[in-house]
């Protein structure tokens, strides 16, 4: 069934970060935002083409969970975000539910403070 | 001590100055469960005051007739400095929890003697470092401790400055107040203790008396420096004789800095995978009342204390041994009697 296979998707491409994982990174991002690394809004993400990173709240709806989820497949680590207002209120921007940062040392400094990513079984990919 | 859900709650000292009294009380009342109970207050025109901010609250002269008759949870120690050691043993003695106002005293001696007496009434003690609960020093304990975002802090710069002579009252009377890094060099000493966790290895001092301004014995500038184990100095400087100041805080780490520049705002430099990047962040909302209820819950075994005796008495132990080290004139190193 479509859905299930959904499903499966989102819980393969998608690493959980709590709150007090994300928070460590807000200062990170803040710098992003300024330097132009990272991208605001879930239409921003969808544009771009060179992103490394894409933080997405958990108050977003499922189907664009799984939208997102499928970024994972290009090599995007996407993560689900329980509270990710305690990263965008730094820049005071609690409004934004998605967020993605581009290629860089930005990326690879935020990444250096995340956990690593979970192993991905084979029967949770899209087949 | 047994649990209950009531905490009945008096100060000792409803001074007008700063109207600390009532603070402490409003701070506590906010609470449902704390009950603003008794005031105990030499002046009879501010026990009247008392009673006009909390109706139906016991008023007394005389500590000791307080103690006996109040049956309180908690007394808030608002008095000079140099009182603060010997009512609270004398609260503890008699099994009442104590906060006393910071500094938590004096000297070393003197914290000593509190924290053996709450521990054989087996009562609370603890220091209104109320500031732990500022929203910039929150900002910068998660910047450091959590985000790491300036990697190991080196060098600590603190304090302000202004100029203009003190006012001659007992916070400027040196065998009173402690002297005047023991105001406001008591919150920022609390803060760099918990921005840098580290033991400490020695405190050096630093203190300079106008010599124009002789009606009052506080020095008009005061320095110290920390020096902690792990090769890490904290500077801070309280001065009302300093034309020209510094930022209320310089923070260096080996791979970033933090500088407050204006109003809340602080500016943030860190190196990203060998690049520099920067941003500025603003300081988090206050909430001072999270002292209080921190005690609450403590009291209702729920929390740990946060402002334990042991790191209230780490304060002491600083500013005791900068005052020494100052002291000796060339600014001697002094290890403190709390590491």
């Amino acid at each position: 069934m479509p859905a299930v296979a959904q499903v499966r998707v989102t819980s393969a491409f998608m690493q959980s970060l709590s709150r007090a994982q994300a928070s460590t990174i807000a200062s990170l991002v803040a710098m992003g935002s300024q330097s132009g690394a990272t991208v605001m809004g879930l239409s921003g993400v969808r544009r771009s083409r060179d992103l490394e990173l894409v933080f997405v709240d958990v108050s977003i709806s499922d189907n664009t969970q799984q939208e997102l989820a499928r970024l994972g497949a290009h090599g995007v680590r996407v993560f689900l975000v329980d509270g990710l207002d305690s990263v965008t209120t730094r820049m005071g921007r609690d409004d934004v539910h998605v967020l993605g940062v581009k290629e860089g040392d930005l990326a690879a400094g935020i990444v250096a403070k995340l956990p690593p990513p979970e192993a991905v079984e084979e029967t949770d990919s899209l087949t | 001590m047994a649990v209950r859900k009531q905490i009945r709650c008096g100060v000792v000292g409803y001074g007008g100055a700063f109207n600390m009294g009532r603070a402490h009380l409003s701070s506590m009342a906010k609470n449902p469960n704390m009950v603003a109970a008794a005031v105990c207050e030499l002046d009879a025109s501010r026990r009247a005051v008392a009673v006009e901010d909390f109706p139906g609250i016991e008023t007394y002269a005389r500590v000791g007739d307080m103690l006996r008759h109040a049956e309180l949870d908690v007394v808030a120690i608002i008095t000079p400095h140099n009182t603060h050691a010997k009512l609270a043993v004398q609260c503890l003695d008699a099994g009442v929890g104590v906060v006393s106002e910071k500094p938590m005293a004096i000297t070393s001696k003197e914290v000593k003697a509190m924290m053996a007496m709450a521990k054989r009434r087996k009562v609370m003690l603890s220091t209104f470092h109320n500031r732990r609960w500022d929203g910039d020093f929150m900002l910068l304990r998660d910047l450091i401790r959590k985000e790491k975002i300036i990697g190991k802090v080196y060098k600590v710069e603190a304090g302000f400055g202004g100029y203009g002579k003190a006012r001659d009252w007992w916070r400027a009377d040196k065998k009173i107040s402690g002297g005047a890094i023991y105001d406001w060099g008591a919150h920022f000493t609390d803060w760099i203790l918990n921005l840098v966790t580290e033991d400490i290895d020695w405190v050096s001092g630093f203190q300079v008396k106008n010599r124009q301004w002789r009606d009052y014995s506080n020095e008009d500038h005061s320095e110290y420096t920390i020096k902690f184990k792990g090769d890490c100095v904290a500077n801070l400087m309280i001065s009302n004789l300093a034309l020209s100041s510094r930022p209320k805080w310089r923070i260096l780490g080996d791979t970033g800095s933090i500088e407050h520049v204006s109003g809340n705002d602080f500016l943030i430099k860190s190196i990203v995978n060998g690049r520099q990047m920067e941003t500025t962040a603003s300081a988090y909302d206050s909430s001072w009342d999270g002292y209080y209820e921190n005690v609450y819950r403590h009291l209702q075994g729920r929390a740990k204390l946060v402002i334990t005796p042991e790191s209230a008495a780490r304060v002491i132990g600083v500013l005791e041994a900068a005052n020494l080290s100052a002291l000796s004139k060339g600014g001697a190193p002094v290890k403190p009697a709390f590491k």
